[in-house]
């Protein structure tokens, strides 16, 4: 009788590990699938809204074209954004690491390197005639449409761009003589005498035989710039070792001739901002449909007709890629793009020739907080030098689906 | 020997407390706790229809006959309680407690695809204690009204301007309406009593939903979805059985019950994380009050049921429920409560419980043994189908041998749903667990 009743007396115990078994059994059996879709239609509380961006307005402003990037030089008429015929500046610096004198032995020359970006005509050829700038400039006080002299006397010699990305100029003797005086001078004050005295090259373009663009890399930017391949004055001795100097200032003296298209239903947008958009648009609960956004997104399209179809075969614009808004209240609005931060930035989706922002974080402070009524400016790339630019099919395009416009993507 | 049985007494005891003191403690944890999704919780879903307006109605089974299947609306055991039907709680002698808990697995198929889903559910606590032996019992007890446990995915298109973007929607819901109940029995003759109880009614739905897409430009949405609502109702309950007479092959019991429906507004509250101005804030996004606050009604539910005893051993019960969903509201959205549509199920089932013969020879004497069958029409009708449900039900007990106390298994294998209209077709697998615990448990034996 004892054994028995011994197991008898655990028998809750067993029950619940019979059960804890079972549970084992079933544990893990979770595999979600997709059913019920023939009385479950929750399919039908995503909604979707579009609305127009209800206006655009061409805005100029006359920005800075020193100090960029790079340095645009040449010319070449666009039938859409004009003729331009950009002079390049450049000063040689006078601080240079390495080099501090130059010896009567070595040989003097100006490397001039492009970063291979053509605007206009890739299979022609642009000449330039280098000069001595004839009066004193500074990079960071030049605007498009500015115009620097030269001196035709003091031709420092001529180059030309076809495929290639680099020109070497020797340097005149004289013109070294008088740098050399500079480089070796401790006085202070010589930097500002230097710039009323020698206020470098213009690399002029010869606007009858050259029908493009070429921008010149100066080098500054990036680390890890190699001296040798990029643009710099230097010198060789005899033993054959370099020195280098890199420009101290730089900028171009861009003129620019009315267009010949003018488009009327698109609108240029410029990276130099002589062409960028103000912006209308406005969020109203019932267009954002719900509080509960996924996103709301507004389209630009580029008018990719108008841009194709007024390039002859062969000829080419540096691309947009990006495209940006900003916000600017108070100011001078070409100040305020060049130097302040967008606040959307948006890479150009390729599959449909356009630029998307994503709106749905302004769209739930319009729902949840208070958006505050501001001025959108929509710019393309950045100010740097190079002439990146677009038409975008506005409010009024005869083509209405690539009309600018957002959509509201919510759950009900 | 009475030193051993002393001891081993005891140690039987505090088995059985331990079991249900876990078992308390797990039932009455909020009920909001239950319904919080927790992606660490495994067996957590049910049946996707349950997803309807306030969950899948729960039916409330019985001790008495919970290895049937049924609720043992005509049905009286001393030894165990009986949940179902108020006008049993005059009867008992000493205090009987039961506690139910379970674990069901759903596989779900329609044309568009399959779901497996499981779900533990601890189903009810009832507790009995006579004020006045065998003739005033008072009644405690916890348990489901309506239980919505789902997960379901669906995916589906949409076109946003240059855009056909694919989604997918993952919906998971826990909860439903419990009630803490209070009750009184009255034997009014020695045959009839009838019996009424009086229940806090909560209700607690939340589901969570994940829309993700196909274009990385869409961030997946995230957002909750929470229903709450109180209110008081009532149950009442008839129960009459013949009185052992000599010479009569069988004894009868008859019970009926009626619970009248109940009104309750739910508030809704829906929430999400969304990126305001560049910061990420968690959000509600309900707008108005149009839509935050919504009535519900439940169905008012008649049952009737009876029990044949042919002998000590055998017992021979039939029941049939109504519901009227016709009358069920549910205000927040009335394509679903479209749906409902009145319920009626029958049940029968057999007990054969040879322990309690005079002469049980072996192992296989010392248990209970039970079946049932269930049709039920289902308080949905959808595209003209009713959501038709049929169980079967195995039942085993394991009675103490020196209590009253027992745990009962039970094996359920089922279906729901129609095979029409591309409707989900179920499989219900099921196994549950009875702790039924007797006077032992509340009050320790004098062995003289």
């Amino acid at each position: 009788m004892m054994p028995n009743k011994t197991i008898r007396l655990d028998f809750f115990a067993q029950a619940a590990s019979l059960f804890a078994f079972a549970i084992l059994l079933f544990v893990g059996c979770e595999e979600p699938g997709v059913v019920g879709g023939a009385f479950i239609d929750d399919e039908g509380n995503l909604v979707t809204n579009e609305f127009p961006v209800k206006e655009m307005t061409p805005i100029s402003s006359v920005s800075y074209s020193g100090r960029l990037d790079v340095v645009p030089m040449g010319h070449y008429n666009d039938p859409l954004f004009g003729e331009i015929t950009s002079v390049g500046l450049i000063r040689p610096d006078l601080n240079s690491i390495t080099l501090n004198r130059i010896d009567s032995t070595e040989t003097v020359a100006l490397k001039l390197v492009f970063n291979g970006t053509e605007y206009g005509d890739t299979l022609s050829t642009a000449f330039f005639d280098v000069y001595e700038v004839a009066e004193p400039w500074r990079g960071k006080q030049l605007r498009y449409g500015d115009q620097i002299s030269y001196d035709p006397t003091k031709k420092i010699g001529s180059f030309a761009i076809a495929q290639a990305d680099t020109a070497l100029l020797p340097m005149p003797e004289d013109w070294i003589f008088r740098y050399n005086g500079f480089i070796s001078d401790t006085t202070t004050g010589t930097d500002s005498t230097y710039i009323f005295d020698m206020p470098g090259f213009a690399i002029v373009p010869d606007v009858s035989r050259s029908q493009k663009m070429v921008f010149l890399d100066l080098g500054t930017n990036a680390s890890g710039v190699v001296e040798s391949e990029t643009t710099r004055l230097f010198s060789e001795d005899t033993t054959g070792t370099f020195q280098y100097q890199r420009m101290a200032d730089w900028g171009a003296a861009v003129q620019r001739e009315a267009s010949v298209l003018q488009p009327t239903t698109s609108y240029k947008a410029m990276n130099t901002f002589e062409a960028f958009q103000k912006i209308d648009y406005e969020f109203t609960r019932e267009s954002l449909v719900s509080l509960n956004l996924a996103r709301v997104e507004m389209i630009f399209y580029e008018d990719t007709e108008l841009l194709e179809g007024s390039l002859p075969g062969g000829h080419v614009r540096p691309a947009v890629t990006r495209a940006n808004i900003h916000i600017v209240d108070d100011g001078d609005v070409g100040e305020e793009v060049f130097a302040g931060s967008p606040v959307f930035t948006t890479v150009k989706d390729t599959a449909i020739n356009g630029f998307r922002f994503n709106l749905t974080s302004t769209a739930n402070l319009f729902l949840f907080d208070t958006l505050q009524t501001h001025k959108y400016y929509l710019t393309v790339e950045a100010n740097n030098g190079s002439f990146q630019q677009t038409v975008l099919h506005g409010p009024d395009s005869p083509n209405e689906s690539k009309r600018p416009h957002i959509i509201v993507t919510a759950i009900e | 020997m009475y030193s051993f049985i002393k001891n081993s007494t005891r140690r039987e005891v505090s088995s059985c407390a331990t079991l249900f003191v876990l078992a308390i403690s797990l039932c009455v944890v909020p009920n909001q706790a239950f319904a919080q999704n927790d992606d660490t919780q495994v067996a957590k879903s049910g049946s996707i229809y349950s997803y309807p307006g306030f969950g899948m109605p729960t039916d409330v089974i019985g001790a008495t006959t919970v290895t049937t299947g049924l609720a043992g609306i005509g049905m009286y055991d001393p030894t165990t309680s009986n949940l179902s039907n108020p006008g049993i709680w005059a009867l008992y002698q000493y205090s009987v407690g039961s506690f139910q808990f379970g674990l069901t697995n759903h596989q779900a198929k329609d044309t568009f695809g399959s779901a497996k889903n499981s779900l533990f559910s601890l189903d009810q606590f009832h507790f009995v204690a006579p004020l006045v032996k065998g003739r005033v019992g008072l009644s405690v007890s916890m348990s489901p009204v309506t239980r919505s446990n789902f997960r379901l995915y669906q995916e589906g298109t949409f076109t946003a301007g240059p855009d056909d973007i694919t989604f997918g929607v993952d919906e998971q819901g826990a909860g439903g309406m419990s009630r803490l109940e209070v009750g009184l029995g009255y034997r009014i003759t020695r045959g009839l009593s009838i019996g009424a109880a009086i229940g806090s009614y909560v209700t607690s739905l939340d589901n969570e939903t994940f829309i993700y897409f196909s274009s990385l430009r869409y961030t997946p949405v995230v957002f909750s979805e929470s229903f709450r609502g109180t209110d008081l109702g009532a149950r009442f309950g008839l129960f009459y059985r013949t009185q052992p007479k000599e010479g009569r092959p069988y004894d009868l019991e008859l019970g009926f019950t009626y619970q009248p429906s109940l009104e309750m507004e739910l508030e809704r509250s829906k929430e999400g994380f969304k990126s305001i101005g560049g910061q990420t804030q968690l959000v509600n996004l309900d707008v108005d009050d149009s839509n935050q606050f919504g009535l519900i009604k439940t169905a008012p539910e008649f049952s009737v049921g009876g029990t044949i005893t042919l002998n000590r051993a055998t017992m021979i019960s039939a029941e049939w429920m109504q519901q009227q969903w016709d009358e069920a509201r549910f205000e927040l959205d009335s394509e679903e409560e479209a749906m409902f549509s009145n319920r009626s199920k029958v049940g029968f089932g057999v007990q054969y419980h040879p322990f309690r013969r005079a002469t049980r020879n072996g192992f296989f004497h010392n248990m209970k043994y039970a079946f049932g069958v269930s049709h039920d029409s289902g308080h949905l009708t959808i595209s003209g189908n009713d959501i038709v449900t049929n169980k079967l039900v195995l039942g085993l007990g394991l009675p103490g041998r020196r209590s009253t106390s027992s745990v009962d298994f039970t094996f359920t294998v089922g279906s729901r749903g129609v095979d029409k209209d591309n409707l989900p077709v179920e499989t219900i697998w099921g196994v549950g667990v009875s702790l039924n615990l007797a006077e032992i448990m509340f009050v320790r034996p004098k062995f003289q």
